[in-house]
């Protein structure tokens, strides 16, 4: 029989699952330059719903946890070839040239020629489930000198302590990141128009009719600028995903919290059962050391119903 | 036993600076010698009335097991009810102490002459301190004791602190009853005034920080606090010693 036994029932767990849920926050941006187009994202989010179950196979299932996109701006820039209309001769000089020329303007000259923001939040929705086991793994501290004794290693400040941690090991993580909703192609294209002809709004009427009848339908021209194909939502979707690397970005996020850098729990080993105490006697020293007890063999597993983290002292 | 032998070994000033005398010798762990720790608790000699003198002594306690309910690794003597009851914990100890007897010829010297006529005595109510009488060895026995007692939370200034307390006392095999009785009076004051409470642990609000290594995804802490749990009718012990264990039973909360 194990020294040491301690267990905490699955509603514990679903405690601290809730209380880690509702603290979490996510917020970044970046930007790229893809050649034809830029591009930059500002997202937001935080966590909801999903429900933490603990199984008899020693494992723990998180499922459709939610995150929920506060904000996901898109911006993108896209650089338009140029397009030039008027500066043909309207009287000319026979053999001598022109003596009067129609205005020659230029459009889509600067680069991006036009930038928009697609304000993704509320069309995007995206869901994780996790199946993970509780491990322990015992934490030597790096900046311990060789040789230091625990008690020597508890007084040090900032501690140098050794720690037994408890972790939990995703073995399964499934993160359904962008479901983008139909209505992101009529965003995109309102939002291409909208530029566009805020772009040609300077331009008289004639010379706008014309600029449009060379480059047909915007959208038309931006797909093909954006190399969109058929699906407006799997070309975002790779823009954030790939491109942006966004989901590598959350899945290392979730997997660095979940085991590498986040233990759940530490536990200080060799572990002070008493504190420092005032020596009794009269003369030095002054204080009498605390007691420790080593903790070895610590294990760690869940059925059903509970947690249970077992050990040996001595 | 080894991190703190002074909760455990008591000795006098004479003695503790000349353990060489003491009945069982002490092993400390390391930490305690290099911190130069005391491995005794110096107390008073036992005073000779009518004497400012004092006689050396050290008590031991040198070994001590223990037995979670059901009992299981000693057998109790007839005197604490066996077996061991229900919630119940059972220590075996063994006890070794001693009295540095001077040698006769010692005792002479210091035998008082009758006080000088026309000098004036000391008033008697003036402490005077307790001259130890020289020791050159310890008068050593030991005995087999036994505990039974349990574990039980109690709160002091507001706090709860987990402590032992003991309800049962037996030494084996002294004679006559009245010396048995004596010293197992004497010996259940030293560990219920003395060594008992030093063994108490508080049991502090321990809060912990579940997010506390990633500050950019958790921007404020995920706190927990962890306290024991109160008694009550779905609990009746807490903590409780049975099926050879002691448990404690902890709530964890989300603050």
């Amino acid at each position: 029989m194990a020294h040491l036994t301690i267990a905490a029932s699955e509603k514990v767990f679903t405690g601290l699952f809730e209380a880690i849920r509702d603290n979490f926050q996510l917020t970044r941006s970046d930007s790229r330059d893809f050649g034809p187009f830029t591009a930059s994202y500002s997202l937001k989010a935080h966590l909801e719903d999903g429900s933490l179950d603990l199984r008899a196979d020693n494992t723990i299932q998180i499922k459709e946890l939610d995150i929920k996109w506060d904000k996901l701006d898109l911006t993108l820039g896209i650089d338009i070839p140029e397009i030039c209309v008027g500066g043909f001769c309207i009287i000319p000089i026979p053999f001598d040239g022109c003596l009067l020329r129609a205005p020659k303007i230029c459009v889509f000259s600067k680069d991006p020629d036009i930038s928009f923001t697609l304000p993704l939040g509320g069309l995007i929705t995206s869901e994780i489930s996790v199946t993970a086991s509780l491990l322990t793994k015992y934490a030597i501290n790096p900046n311990r000198p060789a040789g230091m004794n625990d008690w020597d290693a508890q007084d040090a400040n900032p501690s140098l302590a050794n720690h037994w941690q408890l972790f939990i090991d995703p073995k399964f993580l499934d993160v359904d990141l962008f479901d983008i909703s139909d209505m992101v192609g009529d965003l995109l294209e309102n939002a291409v128009d909208a530029a566009i002809d805020n772009l040609l709004g300077f331009l008289p009427g004639w010379a706008r009719d014309l600029v449009k009848a060379i480059i047909g339908s915007a959208i038309g021209l931006i797909r093909k600028i954006l190399d969109i194909g058929d699906d407006i939502q799997e070309w975002i979707s790779d823009l954030l995903n790939v491109s942006f690397g966004i989901l590598d970005f959350i899945l290392q996020l979730i997997a660095d919290y979940l085991a590498n850098k986040t233990p759940i729990q530490e536990i200080e080993d060799p572990y002070p059962i008493m504190p420092a105490d005032d020596n009794p006697n009269p003369g030095a020293p002054p204080k009498i050391v605390p007691v420790k007890i080593p903790i070895r063999d610590l294990k760690v597993y869940n059925d059903d119903k509970e947690m249970v983290i077992q050990g040996n002292v001595g | 036993m080894s991190q703190r032998p002074l909760l455990f070994n008591y000795a006098t000033a004479d003695v503790a600076n000349n353990q060489k005398l003491l009945c069982s010798a002490i092993k400390p762990h390391p930490i305690v010698v290099l911190r130069k720790n005391p491995l005794v608790t110096i107390v008073n000699p036992l005073p000779i009335p009518g004497t400012n003198y004092g006689v050396n002594f050290a008590a031991q306690i040198v070994e001590a097991k223990i037995d979670f309910h059901p009992g299981n690794q000693f057998q109790l003597p007839a005197e604490l009810n066996p077996p061991l009851a229900v919630q119940k914990l059972g220590i075996k100890v063994r006890v070794c102490a001693g009295i540095g007897c001077p040698p006769r010829d010692v005792i002479d010297k210091y035998i008082p002459p009758p006080p000088q006529p026309d000098m004036e005595r000391p008033p008697r109510d003036e402490q005077v301190p307790l001259i130890p009488l020289p020791v050159r060895q310890l008068n050593c026995f030991c005995l087999d004791a036994f505990v039974t007692g349990g574990m039980r939370i109690v709160n002091y200034y507001g706090k709860p602190y987990l402590e032992p307390f003991l309800d049962g006392f037996e030494i084996v095999d002294i004679k006559p009853e009245g010396l048995e009785e004596s010293i197992e009076c004497y010996v259940i004051l030293l560990l219920k005034l003395s060594v008992l409470p030093g063994l108490r642990i508080l049991l502090k609000d321990m809060i912990f920080n579940l997010t506390q290594g990633s500050p950019d995804l958790f921007p404020t802490p995920t706190n927990i606090v962890i306290s024991p749990m109160p008694i009550s009718p779905a609990l009746s012990n807490n903590p409780a010693i049975e099926e050879d264990q002691l448990k404690a039973f902890i709530k964890v909360e989300v603050i």
